[in-house]
């Protein structure tokens, strides 16, 4: 939404250099919060890849909602038996960033 | 009723049985305890008898063992009521009696009634080997699609190291509360086991390093094998192998124990002398460094029994801090965050005037300009380093202040050197952290240039063989025959050689490092301008053995080191007999003559084929070079967190000391410190502290606070 209004207002040459300054510090994010403890972008640690979470989603409309749900309270049974704990007191907006992150395949830069 | 009976009958024991025994021998004077143990068949040789109190301002506890007539002798307990028991193999706890100073005391031990009763008081290596281990041919690993285990575990001894010095570098696996799952988790998890040992490793402030290592060893294949292994021991499985009650020597110890810090914290290492010259600080206070848990760094003074703290502070008040690391509900906690700490106080040292140095944290990670790219600094134009994740501080209890130092290495251990300069060697932790940084301390002290007064330098190999340091190959780059090469072995363990001053360090294998190559011992000399001038050599154990972790150094400068594939190691480089530098040292393996290796006591894994080792895991090694302890000069002694005991290698045998009480005793160093060199035993003693991150999972639960445990063994097991 925000990269096609950046294109539609004919910024296409800044508009990288912006979102690779987001998702660089999404990545330091992902980092302090210690999502990286669990979860790498390309393979599965103890929970999924980013990236594969990505692909699962990538046609759900209701994807954002599905998965800031699953990092506020936690859950189980779609990546397999490890259980993803609960981040109750992870700032909204900070879920929010996150979970868009990872739904881009979780880009370092 | 039955347990009333027993209790009943052990009181009236006291009374009867004991005075007779003990009558003749015993030598007790006022400040003494002391009498005769007696079981079902007499006198009861080799069992605990264990005093505490809460009189004192601190709690304070002692232990001594029983000789070959169960007479037992309590030296030096100071004026106070306390409360007394014996343990032992073979026996449960007998009832607590009290009992003051210069008082007479026979107590009648409880045979226990069944084997699992006994296996209570085993240390947790006994329980930890009924843990599966998948069979050799499961390795390398096939993956989550496979069976389970990662690509990256590409042999068995990948996956020991990792449960070793992974899991047990903070937990005394086998201990009560790591064998038993609480009910909280399992419920959590609707009664699955597997799932209540997720919720376990995602418990309290932890719960990312407990990750990483659940990943590791492959989620679902690692937490099976854990579920498998406390689902089996609570359908009544007994350890396959049972320990032996403490003979010869071991029954000579003492073992006093203060209580210090709080119960919500915990520490990682503590310090009572100068590791140089153990006269250093003479009854002083012993320094605790809290790790993660605080930024309150607890000491104790031994003479008065008191315990206090000190807060470091830190330069960068946007450090981050425990309470914001991801975190999970505790079945001992709940949701309170009971680590509250910001500087990662790792490891300390004292030096020569009773100053304590610190390896912690005092900003974020990014360094200061003058370590980067393009600084002057000496160092950094060899080295540029962009993070460190610790740095120093030191606090003057003389003075009662605080420096903190702002280095532009991480560091993780500590020691000085011996020279003019006092400098201080540092290790980093991961050999990936791969520069070896010091702090002149004298220049420090002096003039407080914090830039000027450190510096580090890369790990280079004189592989081209002209003996001196000229251009490397970089990390990663092709060797070069005519270049020396730059290697990844950042110390984790460092020391220097009271021998010839040599920087010695080790670096981890996989299992810690998640980095795949082996474990080496480092050899390091400075030469004089250590940033350009420093070479390095790297030795690797012999092949089958793996695991290195810490070392430390006799007079002769023979360096000790424990592994994970179960032994005590000696590499003393005068054995070597091909040259120690050229293209061939570049692996590592161009001295396996100058190894020696020790099997650890006890039982190995039965999944691991491997007789020369044991399940035994030991944090780190430490060598009484001035005799602290009491069993001779020079004698390594490995802190042993499977058997629950500081093992000591006396002239090839091993002697056991055992730390009963509370059980789970968990330990990550050790020192030596001498009072008084008039004073025989009494006038000296050996240091260390609990290590483990959850004390709670030990005996006394949330009520168990951390302690400093001092180790004495005498000239007879009645000495006083």
């Amino acid at each position: 939404m925000k990269r096609s209004l950046l294109v539609a207002m004919g910024l296409v040459l800044s508009a990288p250099a912006l979102w690779a300054q987001e998702n660089s510090a999404t990545a330091g994010l992902a980092n302090q919060l210690g999502c990286m403890f669990c979860h790498n972008a390309e393979v599965k640690l103890v929970g999924p890849a980013f990236k594969a979470v990505a692909e699962k989603y990538k046609d759900q409309t209701d994807a954002v909602a599905v998965l800031t749900n699953k990092v506020k309270n936690g859950g189980s049974g779609v990546w397999g038996r490890v259980p993803m704990p609960a981040h109750a007191l992870v700032p909204d907006e900070q879920v929010k960033s996150l979970v868009g992150w990872v739904l881009k395949g979780a880009p370092a830069k | 009723m039955k347990k009333t009976a027993w209790a009943l009958a052990a009181a009236m024991g006291l009374a009867t049985s004991g005075v007779v025994l003990a009558e003749s021998a015993l030598n007790i004077s006022k400040r003494d305890i002391g009498g005769v143990v007696t079981g079902a068949k007499g006198a009861e040789a080799g069992v605990w008898v264990i005093a505490e109190t809460k009189d004192l301002p601190t709690k304070f506890a002692k232990i001594v063992v029983t000789d070959d007539k169960g007479r037992f002798l309590l030296p030096e307990m100071p004026s106070a009521n306390y409360q007394i028991w014996v343990r032992g193999y073979g026996l449960v706890d007998s009832p607590k009696v009290t009992a003051k100073p210069g008082q007479k005391l026979d107590l009648k031990a409880v045979q226990a009634p069944d084997e699992k009763s006994a296996a209570a008081y085993y240390p947790g290596m006994y329980w930890y080997t009924l843990l599966d281990i998948p069979p050799a041919s499961d390795f390398p690993g096939t993956g989550d699609k496979g069976n389970g285990i990662p690509a990256t575990i590409k042999k068995q001894s990948y996956w020991v190291d990792t449960i070793k010095n992974s899991c047990q570098s903070c937990h005394a696996l086998g201990s009560e509360g790591m064998r038993n799952v609480s009910d909280f988790y399992k419920k959590k998890a609707g009664g699955d086991s597997f799932g209540a040992w997720a919720h376990r490793t995602q418990a309290g402030q932890a719960m990312a390093y407990m990750g990483v290592a659940v990943g590791r060893l492959g989620p679902d294949k690692g937490l099976e094998l854990f579920a498998n292994w406390t689902d089996k021991i609570e359908k009544g499985a007994l350890p396959f192998d049972k320990p032996k009650r403490p003979k010869g020597v071991e029954r000579n110890v003492v073992y006093t124990m203060w209580d210090y810090s709080s119960n919500k914290y915990y520490l990682h290492d503590g310090i009572s002398s100068d590791k140089r010259n153990n006269k250093v600080n003479p009854n002083g206070l012993f320094w605790g460094s809290p790790e993660e848990s605080t930024d309150r760094v607890p000491y104790l003074d031994p003479v008065n029994h008191k315990s206090g703290e000190v807060v470091m502070p830190y330069r960068d008040p946007k450090l981050f801090g425990q309470k914001e690391q991801p975190k999970g509900p505790s079945a001992y906690w709940g949701d309170e965050l009971i680590w509250d700490g910001h500087t990662s106080i790792h490891n300390n040292v004292m030096d020569e005037a009773g100053r304590v140095w610190f390896s912690a944290r005092i900003r974020p990670f990014a360094n200061p300009d003058f370590c980067k790219q393009g600084s002057d600094h000496p160092s950094a134009k060899v080295l540029p380093i962009a993070e460190s994740v610790r740095q120093l501080s030191m606090y003057d209890p003389a003075k009662k202040e605080w420096s903190l130092i702002n280095t532009c290495f991480t560091t993780h251990h500590l020691y000085f050197s011996r020279d003019k300069n006092n400098i201080l060697w540092t290790s980093a932790g991961g050999p990936g952290l791969s520069a070896v940084g010091w702090l002149d301390t004298k220049k420090y002290l002096e003039t407080k240039d914090e830039q000027k007064s450190q510096g580090w330098t890369p790990i280079v190999l004189d592989t081209n063989g002209n003996g001196k340091r000229d251009a490397y190959t970089d990390l990663g780059q092709p060797d070069d025959p005519s270049k020396d090469k730059r290697v990844m072995t950042g110390f984790y363990g460092v020391q220097t050689s009271p021998a010839d001053n040599s920087v010695w360090g080790q670096s981890m294998d996989v299992g810690f490092s998640r980095v795949d190559q082996p474990g080496f011992l480092i050899r390091l000399t400075p030469g004089s301008d250590p940033s350009n001038t420093a070479l390095a050599e790297i030795y690797q154990p012999p092949e089958g053995y793996y695991g290195l972790r810490g070392l430390d150094i006799d007079s002769k400068g023979v360096v000790w080191s424990v592994l994970s594939s179960g032994q005590m190691t000696s590499f003393d480089r005068n054995k070597c007999k091909g040259p120690l530098n050229g293209p061939a040292s570049a692996t590592g393996k161009h001295c396996p003559e100058g190894w020696t290796m020790y099997r650890f006591p006890g039982p190995q894994f039965k999944g691991v084929n491997d007789p020369n080792g044991s399940a035994e895991h030991a944090y780190y090694i430490a060598v009484d070079v001035e005799n602290t302890l009491g069993l001779g000069k020079d004698v390594p002694v490995a802190l042993t967190n499977g058997g629950e005991a500081l093992l000591a290698l006396v002239k090839g045998d091993w002697v056991s000391l055992r730390v009963p009480y509370p059980l789970g005793f968990f330990t990550k160093n050790a020192d030596g410190r001498i009072d008084d060199p008039k004073a025989g035993w009494k006038g000296k003693g050996f240091w260390t502290t609990s290590g483990t991150r959850a004390n709670f999972h030990g005996e006394g639960g949330t009520e168990a606070y951390p302690k400093v445990f001092k180790v004495q063994v005498r000239p007879s097991p009645l000495a006083n």
